[in-house]
């Protein structure tokens, strides 16, 4: 661990470590921010945004699992017409817990709180977030917003539906609806202060030469998914108030019989639920932004249209709520401005989707496990995205309204999307996290089959939905039971998918292989530090004079036989990170 | 902005940006709570478009006096607040420690009154249940946003009392100076309940009046 001088423009000299040989007795987690401390409290107690990464990993891990324990037995008892298991009541209850559990204890705080908690002031060459009480303060809050929920849950659950439609969950839903919603109330302030805490960082501690067009991209979608959380956020806590002032308090604000209107509830609502959507999928972007130019060594195609498509997808993102009410009843003016601005905010989007392909052509491209992740992310989001357009159209959503194609289609933005996203962030990051390597082919396994598990599941339901089959139903006309049990099969592939990386990351946190500073030769001011980083992430603030991504002279392409290696350490690499020049000869 | 934090804390250097980077903050948080309330601004004026004498009819049976004197208690109070800011930058400590609590008071002070105007509303059956006294239904919708309003903005007056109380002890104890970025915060959020109140205060109690 030598103690290398972090100025811009040297060499950080990457083969400056010599990488012990696995199971080795000694762990280069010394002095590693692990080590400080190993007592619970000083995990409960710590103000280190890396550890608050791990806590909130380890939190939403489990949440993860209990939303996907739930859709497993939905899928299970959706097997037959009649159905498997239970009644309509309790696959009523199952479903809301699914979807609660995943929008607001899984999706939203997924990526930021974790990977963003412990990526962004690395990235940008800073020793913490702004105020790191406040970080340690929303995780608590998060976990009591968690512990009312699960209260909820284990006095019956809900059987709303994650959107807790008024009138039904105000008047007729003989459910716990008023904890949950104060659940999700209390957990609004976690994102809150989450969102607070990044802009603050980003606007005050960036590092010398770290200028607003130097980040990475992924310090923009935490900038942008920020913003969104800010300003969204509050509205849902907002409604969430309103239901419960009127279930638990008589106040009639959304009882139609006194000229209430329970539209209100819904526009609301999605005022927040919407922008909810990028603050799952602005993230992802992030990271397949990174993994895909390290992945295919090639700087990142269009830097500041990614930067500004973000940006605009977070803007125009708040003006498209209405396009999940086209049938509601509200204004047909209304809808038609819906529909333009969901046409619209496509735009940004597929920007993305362009500049992620170029900037994988004439690359080198490595089929590395991240890699593999975020290339499935990009097809997967593409049919998510092009079927978003579908439904933004009105006549097409009139016809596919609470049918499966909508369930389809938003599993394939939150799951295809940011799931995948989230998994090849993970595995990008786990060396630098843990200090040790994942099982490659474990890995590459793992992530092929999601992808094939993922379409098996969601892709039936297009066709079914399409042909009328409605959604949140326990029982259905056996003529849907072909698509329903290759629907139910995938998830069964897809849940074999998902406990495969819990399996052998926990395995490599032991006995994976250790790594040196930048195990894949890249870019980026977290690889100039040790892995795992240090208590204080940098033992001299770094110094910036290049922009992000050059993983390659400008004008040419990356030559051949400069291909990341797999994740084997940076002897594949031809160019240093860091260094802007590249070097003639491998040393 | 260009003042210094009296303490350093981690990860920060420079204690001008620290202060930068928590002003900056807080005003972020501002805005946060600003659509809180806009949700429910939102929701009430689309309402009373649509239901113009039942909301009408609603406002004419808050109780305007007391709404004025808790308006002057909280501009009075803010004024207070200012002042302690202000004295802390010109090294009065006792002056600080008097405005604050001073500013404390007069929201206490606003609480009270709000309890007494609460009382009367109970006492005239304002509570938008099936005993509510108001013969158009659109008055209980009305209400129902009163109560929930204000109870939401006492709330939010309890938390900036709490931070005032913080405020207080540590006036007392003189080190107020050490911690001038929480004068300047608290402040801040203390000037937001005002802000809301006044907007409260315009749509519950002097629209369609």
């Amino acid at each position: 661990m030598t103690d290398t001088p972090l100025q811009g423009g040297v060499p950080a000299s990457p083969r400056a470590t010599e990488r012990p040989a696995a199971g080795h007795a000694s762990t280069n987690r010394e002095g590693s921010f692990w080590q400080e401390g190993s007592s619970v409290w000083s995990w409960l107690s710590t103000v280190d945004h890396k550890r608050i990464g791990v806590l909130y990993a380890i939190s939403i891990t489990i949440f993860f699992f209990l939303g996907g324990a739930a859709a497993g037995l939905m899928r299970f008892h959706l097997f037959t017409p009649q159905g498997l298991l239970f009644g309509a009541d309790t696959y009523n209850r199952l479903m809301t817990l699914h979807g609660v559990v995943m929008v607001w204890f899984f999706l939203v705080p997924s990526i930021p709180t974790t990977l963003g908690n412990f990526l962004l002031p690395l990235m940008i060459g800073a020793r913490d977030l702004a105020f790191p009480k406040l970080n340690l303060m929303s995780w608590y809050v998060f976990l009591a917003g968690a512990a009312l929920t699960v209260l909820a849950l284990l006095m019956g659950g809900m059987d709303t539906g994650w959107t807790f439609y008024t009138p039904f969950s105000t008047i007729y839903s003989n459910s716990m609806v008023t904890i949950a919603a104060l659940g999700i109330f209390v957990v609004g302030f976690s994102s809150i202060a989450t969102g607070v805490n990044f802009i603050a960082t980003v606007h005050m501690l960036r590092a010398p030469g770290m200028t607003w067009f130097r980040l990475p991209l992924f310090v923009w979608a935490m900038y942008a998914t920020s913003l969104v959380m800010v300003l969204a956020t509050p509205v849902l806590s907002v409604s969430m108030l309103l239901l419960v002032a009127e279930r638990f308090f008589g106040m009639p604000i959304f009882d139609a019989r006194l000229g209430g209107d329970p539209l209100m509830f819904q526009h609301l609502f999605w005022f927040y639920s919407h922008p909810a959507v990028y603050i799952m999928v602005l993230p992802a972007m992030g990271v397949v932004s990174e993994v895909i130019a390290v992945g295919a060594r090639r700087t990142i195609f269009g830097y500041a249209f990614m930067v500004y498509a973000m940006l605009a997808i977070a803007g125009v993102g708040f003006f498209v709520w209405g396009h999940h009410m086209f049938v509601s009843g509200q204004s047909p003016y209304a809808s038609i401005v819906f529909s333009f601005m969901s046409f619209v905010v496509a735009v940004p989007s597929a920007i993305k989707v362009f500049n992620w392909t170029a900037t994988l052509y004439r690359g080198q491209i490595t089929f590395a496990a991240p890699m593999i992740y975020a290339l499935g992310f990009v097809g997967l989001f593409t049919i998510g995205g092009l079927t978003g357009l579908m439904l933004a159209s009105i006549p097409i959503d009139v016809h596919v309204t609470d049918t499966y194609f909508v369930v389809a289609h938003f599993h394939y933005i939150m799951v295809g999307g940011s799931v995948s996203a989230f998994f090849a962030g993970l595995h990008y990051w786990w060396p630098k996290i843990t200090g040790r390597m994942y099982p490659e082919g474990w890995a590459r396994f793992a992530a092929i089959l999601l992808f094939f598990g993922f379409n098996f599941t969601f892709f039936p339901q297009f066709v079914m939905g399409y042909m009328g089959m409605p959604r949140r139903y326990a029982h259905y006309p056996s003529e849907f039971q072909i698509y329903h049990v290759l629907s139910s099969s995938g998830a069964m592939i897809l849940a074999v998918a998902y406990l495969l990386p819990l399996g052998y990351l926990a395995w490599s946190i032991r006995y994976g292989p250790h790594v040196s500073k930048n195990p894949w030769g890249a870019t980026g001011l977290e690889w100039r530090t040790e892995s795992p980083p240090p208590k204080e992430n940098f033992k001299t603030i770094p110094v910036v004079d290049n922009d992000p991504y050059q993983y390659h002279q400008k004008g040419q392409a990356p030559q051949h036989g400069e291909a990341m290696h797999r994740g084997q350490g940076e002897e594949g690499g031809g160019v240093h990170p860091g260094s802007q020049t590249r070097q003639s000869e491998p040393a | 902005m260009s003042q210094a934090s009296g303490v350093l804390h981690e990860p920060f250097t420079s204690g001008v940006r620290q202060r930068e980077a928590t002003i900056f903050a807080i005003w972020i948080f501002l805005a946060s709570e600003l659509l809180l309330f806009g949700g429910m601004f939102f929701a009430f004026y689309t309402y009373r478009h649509a239901h113009t004498s039942g909301f009408d009819g609603g406002a004419r049976h808050t109780n305007l006096l007391f709404g004025a004197i808790n308006t002057a208690l909280l501009l009075t109070s803010s004024f207070a607040m200012s002042v302690a800011g202000r004295a802390l930058e010109v090294k009065r400590a006792a002056l600080a420690e008097v405005c604050i609590w001073v500013t404390l008071a007069l929201g206490v002070g606003f609480l009270g009154v709000k309890g007494l105007e609460y009382v009367q509303d109970l006492h005239e059956h304002l509570w938008p249940n099936t005993r509510f006294d108001g013969a158009d239904p659109a008055s209980r919708i009305f209400f129902g946003f009163y109560w929930t309003m204000t109870f939401i903005h006492s709330c939010h007056l309890l938390i900036g009392l709490g931070f005032l109380i913080r405020l207080g002890i540590m006036a007392r104890a003189r080190v107020l100076e050490a911690n001038s970025d929480s004068v300047e915060t608290t402040s801040l959020y203390w000037h937001l309940v005002d802000v809301i109140w006044i907007m409260v205060f315009t749509t519950l109690y002097l629209v369609g009046k």
